[in-house]
């Protein structure tokens, strides 16, 4: 069965694509969840919609149209956070169905990409290039280089913004920085596992793994690991049953989650 | 600024969003000072902090500081999320006032290491910060602050929500910290802070400097608000200050 599975490439690049995916979202998605900024995770992704809608309207590559929405999204949140008089809740959620508005206009308009929606919501493991592994691989690396590096910035920024301002940390920097990656981390994975089931790959390893460390930096290797073992997992049971991929990972993980829930609780 | 000053403050008026909230404010810290700010909730003290920090800018008036100033600051602890996975230790290397570097000097650790000892902190040393009592959380926070080696100590309201026991324990650390540098302690406890500290600004919209720790008449004026006055004798005891406004006076 498994030597089946290597003699298929989108197999083979579907499989690479969630070793590198799972190492991004371990990484970001910790961040995410530790700073409580899930929502706006959602608000960044789905915002990304609208690039996605422009860019086929235009006939450029939709995830070009993704990223820069999405990071602009992030940027924004970030940036508006603490100057706007809008509550910082109530600005994402605007942003959220606007982006998501803006994609269902520009997809209804250009002919022939409606059939794609389906694919950008929930996502098509199956469908990865090996250009999409290439720059999986490529973002996967850099975010280890940034996370050694930046290690004692990210982790004291993340846990007391106002002290680390104090010691000198390039607090709005380092913040932004951050939010960037959150958004090209996002958009490298709606590919795979799609705009509606991408933020579960950033949230619930994450949460698995912090019932067992305290720790951010081993809970972004926990959470790497855990993301891999059930994006493989889902991945092989979507191809034994012949499942969408997305929906399925998605299904492992919250029931690993239920299962490590109740077996710590006894 | 008097030459021997590590921060001063000159008629300093400040507020937030064009709102004054302390005016005419004037004080020197000085090395070696371990005053008191106490007041009414309201008043201003944590304004003058933040001035003092440069975390806000006075509306008018001067602050001048000695040259590379290192101010450690414990602030208030509820802004803090307890479920945030961070040990002990990294949260007293955070307190490292090297923002310019990367990479932590190499004696980091071992500073922290001897603060964690000096708090009597060090079988915690690996334990999350949210599975602390409230009084070993905040003297987790003194060692953060302390990590720089600063020769000022801002204290807000460091016993806010925490047991007398607890708040001993904070406490009993400050005459020992008071000989190595300046500490200015915030509180609206007046009567629990009086015997550690040296002097006491009362600050209820503006700042009243008081060179003695001795609680008078005019104090509890400025003052202002009913406290808990500790009085010292052959046997504790505690008495009560009357409060003015008394619906049946």
């Amino acid at each position: 069965m498994i030597e089946s599975i290597f003699t298929y490439q989108f197999m083979t690049n579907a499989i690479l694509s969630m070793i590198f995916l799972s190492i991004v979202a371990g990484i970001v998605g910790t961040y995410i969840v530790v700073r409580r900024m899930v929502f706006v995770a959602g608000g960044i992704t789905h915002a990304s919609f609208g690039g996605i809608g422009i860019a086929c309207y235009l006939g450029m590559p939709p995830l070009i149209g993704a990223l820069l929405f999405a990071v602009l999204t992030a940027v924004g949140i970030e940036t508006l956070g603490d100057k706007g008089k809008v509550r910082p809740d109530s600005a994402i959620a605007m942003l959220w169905s606007l982006g998501m508005a803006i994609g269902v206009l520009f997809m209804f308009m250009t002919p022939g990409y409606s059939s794609n929606l389906m694919g950008f919501m929930f996502g098509d493991v199956l469908a990865v290039s090996s250009a999409d592994v290439i720059a999986s691989a490529v973002a996967a690396f850099t975010l280890v280089i940034v996370a050694v590096i930046f290690r004692r910035p990210i982790l004291y920024v993340a846990f007391s913004p106002s002290f680390a301002s104090l010691t000198r940390w390039h607090v709005r920097a380092i913040s932004i920085l951050m939010s960037i990656a959150v958004a090209v981390s996002l958009v490298m994975a709606i590919k795979a596992v799609g705009i509606i089931l991408v933020l579960s790959l950033f949230t619930i390893p994450q949460s698995i793994s912090n019932l067992f460390v305290k720790n951010m930096g081993h809970m972004m290797i926990l959470s790497s690991i855990i993301a891999l073992i059930g994006s493989l997992s889902g991945l092989a049971v979507a191809f034994v049953f012949d499942l969408p991929a997305g929906a399925a990972i998605t299904a492992f993980l919250t029931i690993a989650f239920l299962i490590v829930k109740l077996c710590i609780r006894k | 600024m008097t030459d021997d000053a590590l921060i001063s403050l000159q008629h300093v008026c400040a507020g937030y969003e064009g709102r004054t909230i302390v005016s005419d404010v004037s004080i020197d810290i000085r090395n070696n000072d371990f005053v008191a700010f106490i007041g009414p909730n309201g008043g201003g003290k944590t304004t003058i902090i933040r001035v003092m920090l440069g975390l806000i800018k006075p509306d008018s008036g001067e602050v001048n500081r000695i040259n590379g100033l290192k101010i450690g600051y414990l602030p208030q602890s509820n802004d803090i999320d307890l479920s945030f996975p961070i040990s002990v230790i990294d949260v007293i290397m955070s307190g490292q006032l090297d923002g310019n570097r990367l990479f932590p000097p190499k004696n980091v650790r071992q500073k922290a290491e001897e603060l964690l000892e000096f708090a009597q902190l060090s079988e915690l040393r690996n334990r999350p910060i949210g599975e602390l009592s409230g009084g070993q959380r905040q003297r987790v926070f003194l060692c953060r602050a302390l990590m720089g080696n600063p020769q000022m100590l801002i204290l807000d309201e460091p016993v806010t929500y925490m047991d007398k026991v607890s708040e001993t324990n904070l406490y009993r650390l400050l005459p020992q910290l008071a000989k190595q540098m300046a500490i200015v302690l915030v509180s609206h406890d007046i009567g629990t802070v009086a015997p550690f500290v040296k002097t006491i600004a009362c600050i209820n919209r503006t700042l009243h400097y008081h060179a003695t720790n001795k609680i008078s008449d005019e104090i509890l004026r400025v003052y202002d608000c009913p406290v808990e006055i500790v009085s010292h004798g052959p046997v504790p005891h505690r008495v009560l200050g009357i409060h003015k406004y008394l619906p049946n006076d």
